[in-house]
């Protein structure tokens, strides 16, 4: 166990190594307008070379990119090149209001997502097909346009959330509710989509088994098979789409930040990524490697942990 | 089988109507009503990269800055200039030296006092600082400090707008204090009648700035808010969104947006800010020769059908025009509005006359942030006259590098027209200016800047001489322009918002609550000198 922990982690170090290496070399092959994106339109050439200088951009990439690096490796991740605060202090001041997006959108997937497959997969007939219409739906449907039609029905309509903003858990509890309830709902109607597809058709494979058959005709009550022993099963595929909806989760972040006007970190990495914010970017991507590694070892472990016969050893 | 599809199309169609049922509420969400003005929030289109005065950005970003630093002279929303910080200014007969009287009664928020020397090292250090607008002062040779109050700035060579600028980033005074500390960036110390609450400032989401109560001007005639937050909302959805449920309390939107809006029970006010269409760089056919003939440029102002665009993309918010001057500056000339109506045949025979009867091709850079219905009418009345567009894709964030560093000859642009003639001409037109990409020169529009920068005190000359160099650039097309646009400014019921000239959005002095202001902010007397719109400036 522990073995397979320090191989993933080691994994997950060299994975961030080739992430951010290649993010540096990606923004840095267009890095002509930065100076100038800083400065204004009105900036004159000697402006403009100034600037450049003085954000090294005059000098050779990869000596750059040495810089950086050993300022990361060190825990320094610079300043924003175009809001003048620290990268850390951005990073973990708009961190709270993704993970609040994503984690709550995995918990609702997870909830909603158990609910409706193992309901599609037991009753079938009628109830399973009006899922898999609801789940091709949500997965077709883009989610900006959900969150819009979401805003104009309970924030402009109904008034029962607000439209646009994010609030602290730390200065209200029910405003952040609030504030987080039509952003994750409109996230968690793809990924709720993906997973009860997968809940289901696991459910039924397994359900299908010999052992489970056995289970049965050693008279066990319908509950404790379905639920102790068939869904337990169903657990380990499920999960390891729920991961991948983890790492897709925070890619869609980015629209659904926009259209709620949150403050997140995909709001953040969208205008950093365009307006050329070098150190902003490389510290966005940083942190979310690493989050992508954890979760994924976490899910690993916890697949393990349901269904002894997926653990790794 | 049949069972199935159909219980399929049945759970789909209930799906259907209750997304149009959403999509049906559209219309029926007014706005909320707001009793408490004591806060105004307002959504903002643009975030500031710093809060060192010397390095602020103007346009969208004064809104940021203003609430904590006054700057030396005020701009009132229509242009003209007001007493803030200086009491009166004057400019000499050879326009090289100004000089300024200060007020003597100002306390930064940190309680350093407000004097020459300060007003001296934050000219200086704005200058020299490399900020986006250092060039404006870039001909400030010396700051001279007469005594306490006054001061006098040597200039190498005259600049009409130099109290403007004063009246703008240039003009905008911080405390010694910020420039030692090591939060010179993210943290003002200004003598504004606000000061930015860090604590409740999330960079990227909302800058909270909560008001002074020692600010030196309590007879300021513009409405005080206890606290004052600004939200940067880049998208133009979640903007309008923000506004119809209340969550802000004004904020500028597009010109299609407009009808939404006023359905939706908003206040709005339109004001010009922009001039719309294709700018012409490459004047003397460097990349496309066909561009360095008069002919053929005023064969492109000829060929657009600007009022079927201004209907189509703006739904008629603005005006048709040829000339690139603000209707208040003093080069302004509506006969040239009409310049070039749209005539397809005369292009035709000018293309002809200019040897190019068959046309020629040209590149010019799109934007996923401009509308496809724009360039799709631009495409298709340049090809009526043989003008072969290829469009190439370009970011938008690489839009306006790519303009300034020659990479087009010709492109749709969105540009500003400041209040003043020379903030044009000094910006677009000569040589130096850092918008005349191909360094075009022309001697007759040199000839009248001269004529102009030697008769500051003149402002018959001066204003003939601006408006012969509007003249020529319309005649010689030097760009083809299609209309000024209306900027929406949108405000809750009880709110007022005044366009600020030359501004797209308006500043903080121009929101006044209607009524029932709350008691301690109304206005009790007037200074004479907040009255003053005597503009001791040169603009005549």
């Amino acid at each position: 166990m522990w073995s397979f922990i320090a191989r993933r982690l080691a994994g997950g170090i060299l994975l961030l190594v080739v992430a951010s290496s290649l993010t540096y070399l990606l923004m840095n092959a267009n890095s002509g307008g930065i100076a100038l994106r800083i400065l204004g339109d009105q900036a004159t050439a000697e402006q403009i070379a100034a600037k450049e200088a003085e954000l090294g951009l005059d000098r050779p990439v990869l000596e750059r990119f040495g810089e950086w690096a050993l300022g990361a490796v060190r825990g320094d991740l610079g300043t924003s090149w175009f809001t003048s605060e620290g990268v850390w202090h951005t990073v973990f001041s708009r961190l709270p209001v993704t993970l609040s997006l994503v984690v709550g959108t995995v918990v609702v997937t997870t909830i909603v997502a158990t609910a409706l497959g193992v309901l599609a997969a037991t009753r079938r007939g009628r109830v399973d097909r009006v899922v898999q219409v609801l789940s091709v739906v949500g997965a077709a449907a883009p989610n900006f346009w959900i969150g819009l039609m979401l805003v104009v029905g309970f924030a402009l309509t109904l008034r029962w959330f607000p439209a646009t903003g994010f609030v602290s858990p730390a200065v209200s509890a029910a405003g952040w509710a609030a504030s987080i309830t039509l952003p994750i709902v409109a996230l968690a109607l793809g990924s709720v989509a993906a997973v009860t597809q997968q809940v289901r058709s696991a459910f039924i494979e397994v359900e299908g088994r010999d052992y489970v058959r056995t289970l049965r005709s050693r008279g066990l009550g319908e509950r404790t098979v379905l639920f102790g022993h068939v869904l337990r099963g169903a657990a380990t595929p499920a999960l390891t789409v729920l991961a991948l909806q983890f790492v897709g989760l925070l890619g869609g972040a980015v629209v659904v930040e926009r259209v709620f006007a949150l403050p997140g970190l995909g709001e953040t990495i969208a205008n950093a990524t365009t307006s050329g914010d070098v150190p902003l970017v490389m510290g966005v991507v940083v942190v979310s490697v690493a989050l992508v590694v954890v979760v994924n070892l976490v899910i690993d472990i916890l697949a393990g942990w349901i269904n002894p016969k997926a653990r790794v050893s | 089988m049949q069972r199935h599809i159909r219980g399929t199309a049945g759970a789909a169609a209930v799906l259907l109507a209750g997304a149009a049922a959403l999509s049906g509420c559209a219309a029926t969400g007014g706005a909320v009503e707001k009793d408490d003005w004591s806060s105004l929030t307002i959504a903002a289109v643009a975030e500031p990269t710093s809060f060192d005065p010397a390095q602020a950005a103007e346009a969208n970003f004064a809104q940021y800055y203003q609430p904590v630093f006054d700057t030396l002279i005020r701009r009132l929303p229509d242009g003209e200039l007001a007493p803030m910080l200086a009491t009166d200014w004057r400019l000499s007969d050879d326009g090289l030296t100004a000089t300024l009287d200060l007020r003597d009664d100002v306390t930064f928020s940190d309680g350093t006092a407000f004097d020459a020397e300060v007003a001296e090292l934050n000219l200086e250090r704005f200058r020299d600082s490399g900020g986006p607008f250092a060039a404006n002062l870039a001909n400030l040779t010396d700051v001279v400090v007469v005594d306490d109050d006054t001061i006098r700035l040597e200039l190498s060579t005259p600049d009409p707008d130099i109290f403007q600028y004063l009246g703008n980033s240039a003009g905008y005074m911080a405390s010694p204090a910020q420039f030692t500390g090591d939060a010179v960036d993210t943290q003002p110390i200004g003598s504004g009648p606000y000061e930015l609450d860090r604590r409740q400032t999330v960079t990227g989401s909302v800058y909270t700035y909560v008001k002074r109560a020692d600010y030196w001007d309590q007879d300021a005639r513009w409405d005080f808010f206890e606290t004052l937050a600004i939200k940067p909302m880049l998208d133009p959805a979640a903007r309008m969104n923000a506004l119809r449920s209340g969550e802000v309390d004004t904020g500028i939107i597009e010109p299609k947006s407009i009808p939404e809006a006023e359905a939706a029970g908003l206040g709005v006010s339109t004001f010009q800010v922009n001039w719309y269409g294709l700018a012409i760089f490459d004047r003397d056919g460097t990349m496309v020769p066909a561009l360095a003939d008069v002919r053929v440029r005023r064969a492109i102002s000829y060929a657009i059908q600007t009022d079927a665009i201004l209907d189509a993309v703006e739904l008629g918010h603005g005006e048709t025009t040829d000339q690139g001057f603000n209707t208040d500056s003093e080069a302004y000339l509506p006969g040239l509005d009409e310049a070039y109506t749209y005539d397809p045949d005369r292009a035709r025979k000018l293309m002809a006359q200019a040897g190019y009867a068959d046309g020629f091709e040209v590149t010019m850079p799109s934007s996923s942030n401009m509308d496809p219905a724009m360039l799709a009418a631009v495409g298709q009345d340049l090809a009526a006259i043989g003008i072969r567009v290829t469009w190439r894709e370009v970011a938008p964030a690489d839009f306006i590098p790519a303009l300034r560093e020659g990479k087009f000859a010709l492109s749709w642009m969105s540009f500003a027209q400041p209040p003043t003639a020379w903030g044009t001409v000094s910006r677009f037109l000569l040589p130096t200016s850092a918008w005349n990409v191909f360094k075009t020169r022309d001697d007759r529009i040199e000839a009248a800047a001269r004529t102009a920068l030697a008769n500051l005190d003149d402002p018959e000359v001066y204003d003939a001489a601006v408006a012969e160099i509007n003249r020529v650039t319309v005649q010689d097309a030097w760009n083809a322009i299609f209309y000024r646009v209306e900027q929406g400014v949108v405000t809750r019921a009880g709110l007022a918002a005044e366009g600020q000239a030359g501004q797209a959005a308006p500043s903080i002095y121009n929101y006044s609550v209607d009524s029932g202001a709350p008691e301690d902010n109304a206005p009790e007397s007037n200074a004479p000198e907040n009255n003053s719109t005597d503009s001791n400036s040169t603009d005549g």
